[in-house]
């Protein structure tokens, strides 16, 4: 599993040049999987902060998310990370020097990876414990529209397609659970701070809860049954049927029309 | 008492030799244009016969007119409150191009142009639609004179009372016989079309009753089209717009007579101001078909009684109106003579074109060969006519004889009058008798005589002066303001069509 997330195509070159942070990282690290059913261990307060601020847009050897993977953050003095992570400020609000310096602490690391897997395993045995089991059919009905939103957004489906059906404009997440799963899903799912998704949900929160059911879903599509929407073809075969109808309808009228008087009355004397 | 004035017509279709000179002149003047090559907005119809469009007559296929509904109340027979909407989109009576004809003319140029051949060139028909050439079928006086009667004139509506055995003598050879009906548009006093129209775009003119279609307001529904029982209002395909007869309005308004009135050539159209009582239209609508001339007539007002000049007055109508009114010869035709019929009263539009039935057909009959002239049977001879009276009265007075018998006998008895002047073969008493039993006195009979065969066209067209210009500063502006306006209104060049 990767924290690889599925990003719009049209995340735009500007809003990488306003982060300052820019080095690409072309090599995927794979992470130990992650399983439900672990202990929690003793909280990593620099790791829990950095999920707290920071994974909403970075990932640390999880590739380019929002912001850019920060896993050559390691290899940066920390002269140079300083106002780096200063400048994110205007971000995510305002950053002590505490904090500052524990966010330097954590990116270089060399274990960070771990601390990161550990972490969320914490969050999500947190969340566990706090939230209701994820249900895989509440999760479906949210995304189809079955069940609305508490907030309001509009249905997954709307826009995303999922397995058999649902709209075309976003991406496809069929394969979703093989570039994000468990927590990163769920917070994205959550967060929605992609290009459009944000301006979308932003007055429409989706809560964690729900955030839950639909990362549960997203992650089997094996079972997922999405009632397909009418595609253009159907909706060709609506607008073909009714065009028919209509001059059913117009046939069926023009029986109660007058003949042509004159051609009557010749027809009429013919047969006499 | 609410007094209107109208510009009235009477026809003497005694006098009308079908010479379609008033469909030309109008033709020419009016409908000489793409989009209305099919519109007459005068024609003359041969009786017995179909007319134009075939079978007009017919309400039961063209739903036009007035009907009474079951409280005795006047209803459009076209469309109602409930259905005016649909049929704004999908109207099943309204005829068609089968019911007129498919406009044509000749291609002249061809004989002038023509490649040198063997045969000479000729003129084919085409189509004035489509260019193409084409067989004509039907046109607009198809069954002129009588032509393909067993087609149109044996299947003429009026024919609806008459039994097998009277229509069968009607066309026997050597009985048949036929009579002219010119028609204009009827300029009604209770107008369908104005009635049925979606747009408000027909209305009848206040100073003199002609009803007109404003081609700015008109969005071609074709709604008039329909409820007009008279056929009188045609579409015209080009502009997209209705158009009908006008009176030539422009004419009128100038002191001269219509077109199709100026150049008859047997003189038999009459026109003046009749004046009624619009407060008793409605009621003298709603009575029993037999009684719908009478009622009609009885809307009539006398332009001599002081009490209704007074109230003309008041309702704006000018003394020069009343006075033109006062020497009307519709006013002695229709009321005071009481010989000119409304064309079909029983579609309950009053029209105010009247017509004096023919009597030449009913005096041809002959029995043993030997035409009947003699003053005792004279008045048995109408009712043995050749044209039965029951088909006129289906004609001119909604299957009531008694008015059209009342009509003939005192053009017969005009006739034996003058025979009496000229010839002198004809005892006093035998005149004092006829006169009698026609309802006429001598002075009467001197003056039908002269209104119907000595007029001049002073006598025949009363035409008020209609003082335009002062009607249009007091309803639009002043000719100071509207200087360089032609008087009429608002000038616009046509966008289309013309």
């Amino acid at each position: 599993m990767t924290l690889t997330m599925v990003m719009f195509k049209r995340l735009s070159v500007s809003d990488m040049k306003r982060l300052s942070v820019v080095i690409f990282f072309c090599a995927f690290t794979g992470l130990a999987p992650v399983s439900w059913g672990q202990e929690a261990e003793a909280p990593d307060k620099p790791a829990e902060y950095f999920f707290y601020r920071c994974a909403g847009c970075h990932t640390i050897g999880g590739g380019k998310l929002t912001g850019p993977d920060l896993i050559t953050a390691a290899q940066w003095s920390s002269a140079d990370l300083r106002p780096a992570i200063k400048k994110m400020e205007k971000n995510v609000g305002p950053l002590s020097e505490p904090d500052i310096a524990q966010v330097i602490e954590f990116l270089k690391d060399l274990n960070v990876s771990g601390r990161i897997a550990r972490q969320k395993q914490r969050i999500e045995a947190k969340l566990r414990a706090e939230l209701p089991p994820p249900s895989f059919e509440t999760g479906q009905k949210l995304f189809s529209g079955q069940m609305a939103f508490f907030n309001g957004g509009p249905a997954c489906f709307s826009c995303h397609r999922f397995v058999g059906g649902g709209g075309s404009l976003g991406p496809d997440l069929t394969h979703i659970k093989d570039r994000a799963s468990g927590v990163v899903l769920q917070s994205a799912v959550e967060n929605a701070s992609y290009r459009i998704m944000r301006s979308i949900y932003e007055k429409h929160k989706i809560s964690k809860e729900e955030s839950l059911h639909l990362s549960e879903f997203l992650t089997h599509p094996e079972k997922a049954e999405i009632r397909s929407v009418p595609t253009m073809r159907k909706a060709e075969g609506l607008a073909l049927g009714g065009f028919g109808g209509f001059f059913v309808l117009l046939w069926v009228l023009n029986q109660r029309r007058k003949g042509p008087a004159r051609k009557n009355l010749l027809r009429k004397n013919l047969e006499r | 008492m609410d007094v209107r004035a109208q510009m009235s017509m009477v026809f003497h279709l005694d006098k009308c030799i079908g010479c379609h000179t008033c469909s030309v002149a109008c033709k020419n003047i009016w409908t000489d244009r793409a989009g209305a090559e099919y519109m007459w907005w005068n024609n003359v119809e041969t009786k017995p016969g179909t007319g134009y469009p075939a079978l007009w007559e017919d309400q039961l296929n063209f739903k036009g007119g007035w009907v009474l509904d079951k409280n005795r109340e006047l209803k459009l027979r076209s469309q109602d409150k409930s259905d005016f909407l649909p049929k704004m989109f999908y109207n099943p009576n309204q005829p068609g191009l089968d019911d007129y004809y498919e406009p044509w003319t000749y291609q002249y140029e061809n004989l002038f142009d023509a490649p040198r051949g063997k045969d000479q060139p000729t003129a084919i028909p085409v189509s004035q639609i489509t260019g193409e050439p084409i067989d004509i079928e039907a046109g607009p006086n198809w069954d002129d004179d009588l032509s393909g009667s067993p087609v149109y004139a044996e299947n003429d509506p009026n024919f609806k009372d008459l039994t097998a055995d009277e229509k069968k003598m009607l066309f026997s050879v050597e009985r048949i016989s036929m009579m002219y009906l010119p028609r204009i548009c009827n300029h009604c006093v209770n107008p369908s079309c104005v009635a049925a129209c979606p747009s408000g775009a027909l209305y009848k003119r206040g100073e003199d009753g002609i009803v007109l279609v404003n081609q700015d307001k008109c969005r071609g529904w074709r709604a008039c089209v329909t409820a007009c029982p008279y056929k009188k209002i045609y579409y015209n395909w080009k502009t997209g717009k209705s158009e009908k007869c006008i009176l030539c309005y422009p004419r009128v308004e100038t002191g001269q007579a219509p077109a199709c009135f100026h150049s008859c050539v047997g003189r038999i159209r009459y026109m003046g101001v009749l004046l009624y009582d619009a407060q008793r239209m409605v009621e003298a609508m709603k009575a029993p078909k037999e009684g719908l001339v009478e009622s009609q007539r009885s809307v009539i007002l006398d332009p001599g009684d002081p009490k209704v000049v007074e109230k003309a007055l008041e309702n704006g109508i000018s003394p020069g109106w009343i006075e033109s009114a006062q020497k009307s010869p519709v006013w002695k035709f229709v009321v005071e003579w009481e010989m000119a019929l409304p064309l079909h009263p029983e579609f309950r539009t009053f029209p105010m074109l009247y017509y004096v039935p023919p009597l030449l057909p009913v005096m041809g009959r002959s029995e043993s060969n030997i035409y009947e002239h003699d003053v005792d049977g004279i008045f048995t001879s109408i009712d043995k006519a050749r044209l039965p009276m029951k088909y006129l009265a289906a004609l001119l007075s909604a299957g009531n004889i008694d008015p059209v018998r009342d009509s003939m006998k005192k053009l017969l008895a005009v006739r034996v009058f003058q025979r009496s002047l000229t010839m002198g073969d004809i005892e006093p008493w035998k005149l004092a008798k006829v006169l009698r039993d026609a309802g006429l006195d001598e002075s009467q009979a001197r003056e039908i005589y002269k209104l119907s065969a000595l007029p001049g066209p002073e006598d025949r067209f009363m035409i008020p002066p209609i003082q335009r210009e002062e009607t249009v500063e007091k309803t639009t502006c002043s000719p100071d303001k509207c200087k360089g306006n032609c008087g009429l209104g608002k000038s616009e060049n046509p966008e289309r069509g013309l």
